[in-house]
């Protein structure tokens, strides 16, 4: 699956837009790490507890978002997007999205 | 003597409550091949957690005074406290055996035949046992070797007093119940296989579904309540077939959610299978 944040793929001709295609997820980190990660912002630098946890919202989100695009047939995502908020505190919600098409071999 | 018909009675009761949960799952095999397993899961899962952990626990704590006199004295909370812990260590059961055994093959399909295991080994252990041995005894007050038993004990003097009379009540038993009767046990067992299958189904959606605290405490509740209201409504005189009636609806409603619930498996599996979800996770997305 192609997957690209430009709307128009160089050399490749686009058989057809199939549409919307998305993926998303709302993650949180277990109390310790909350924890951690609290006093990480009285020293200051990477925090590395909520890094990790948007790291595999952004991969399960476009893991859903490539699923989503192979259930209705595509082969190709184009203009992919990200979109993320915080639900509640220590909490992420995180939305991949873009076009589903069909491009010709 | 015995009644013949109360005779042709206990053998069509016993054999009935056998084949009923093993019909039970040749219907459900044609609709699902792989339940084979599942089915041994939830007969374990009966077998260790009622017959194995909680009778005998109950067991001890019925030879206990301060337990004797709390049956007698507040019976609603007895009946209550028997009733929830039937329902606490079935229902620990049915999701450790899930957990543990079935896996990812925890399906609808899967959780139906958790339910027929469990259900059926309790028909089996409770009912065909039961019942052979009623056909047995009756077969002995028949023939006369069973007052030779009565006297025998009666000889041993004051040992076999409560022997004498666990034989006498149950030769009586089986002399006077009316034939009809009989038929009660297969009607109850056919509502709780039901039962059964709608409370394992239910542990099996939490799983599927990632919300086992709320559905594993749903059928707490619920199994709670049905193991209460038919020996407390007993208890207050009321007929037999009525607390059986009862006990039918609370089958009714295990049946529709059975039913009904097929389509929330589906939707569950479709949506964000978790292995699809491990495989971006390694990926370079």
């Amino acid at each position: 699956m192609l997957i690209t944040t430009v709307d128009k793929i160089e050399g490749k001709k686009t058989k057809e837009v199939v549409g919307y295609v998305k993926g998303s997820t709302v993650r949180a980190k277990h109390i310790g790490k909350d924890i951690m990660a609290g006093l990480k912002t009285i020293v200051g630098g990477e925090i590395t507890e909520y890094t990790e946890m948007m790291d595999e919202s952004r991969k399960i989100a476009i893991g859903r978002m490539v699923e989503d695009a192979k259930s209705k047939g595509c082969n190709a995502i184009v203009g992919m997007r990200f979109a993320s908020s915080a639900v509640m505190q220590g909490a992420s919600e995180f939305v991949a999205y873009g076009t589903g098409v069909i491009l010709e071999d | 003597m015995v009644p013949q018909i109360n005779i042709i009675m206990i053998i069509l009761v016993g054999l009935g409550c056998t084949i009923l949960p093993i019909a039970a799952f040749l219907v459900l095999r044609k609709k699902s091949k792989n339940i084979a397993g599942a089915l041994l899961v939830g007969a374990i899962s009966f077998f260790v957690s009622q017959a194995v952990l909680r009778m005998n626990i109950l067991g001890f704590i019925s030879t206990q005074q301060w337990f004797l006199e709390f049956a007698q004295n507040r019976f609603f909370l007895y009946v209550l406290t028997v009733a929830f812990s039937a329902a606490l260590f079935e229902t620990a059961g049915r999701y450790f055996t899930m957990k543990l055994f079935m896996k990812d093959t925890v399906s609808y399909y899967g959780g139906i035949s958790h339910g027929i295991g469990h259900g059926g080994i309790e028909i089996i252990l409770l009912i065909t046992l039961a019942y052979i041995s009623n056909f047995v005894i009756s077969l002995q007050i028949n023939s006369g070797t069973f007052t030779n038993m009565i006297e025998s004990a009666r000889q041993a003097g004051v040992q076999g007093e409560a022997m004498v009379a666990q034989l006498e009540a149950a030769k009586s038993a089986l002399i006077n119940t009316p034939a009809a009767d009989f038929s009660l046990a297969f009607i109850e067992r056919f509502f709780t296989l039901f039962f059964h299958i709608g409370l394992s189904l239910m542990i099996a959606e939490g799983i599927v579904r990632k919300k086992e605290l709320m559905f594993t405490t749903l059928v707490i509740l619920i199994h709670t309540a049905m193991d209460t209201t038919a020996p407390l409504l007993a208890n207050m005189g009321v007929n037999s077939y009525i607390v059986e009636g009862v006990v039918g609806l609370f089958a009714a409603g295990m049946f529709i959610y059975t039913m009904t619930s097929r389509k929330r498996f589906e939707n569950a599996n479709k949506i964000y299978p978790k292995e699809k979800d491990q495989e971006a996770l390694e990926s370079d997305y």
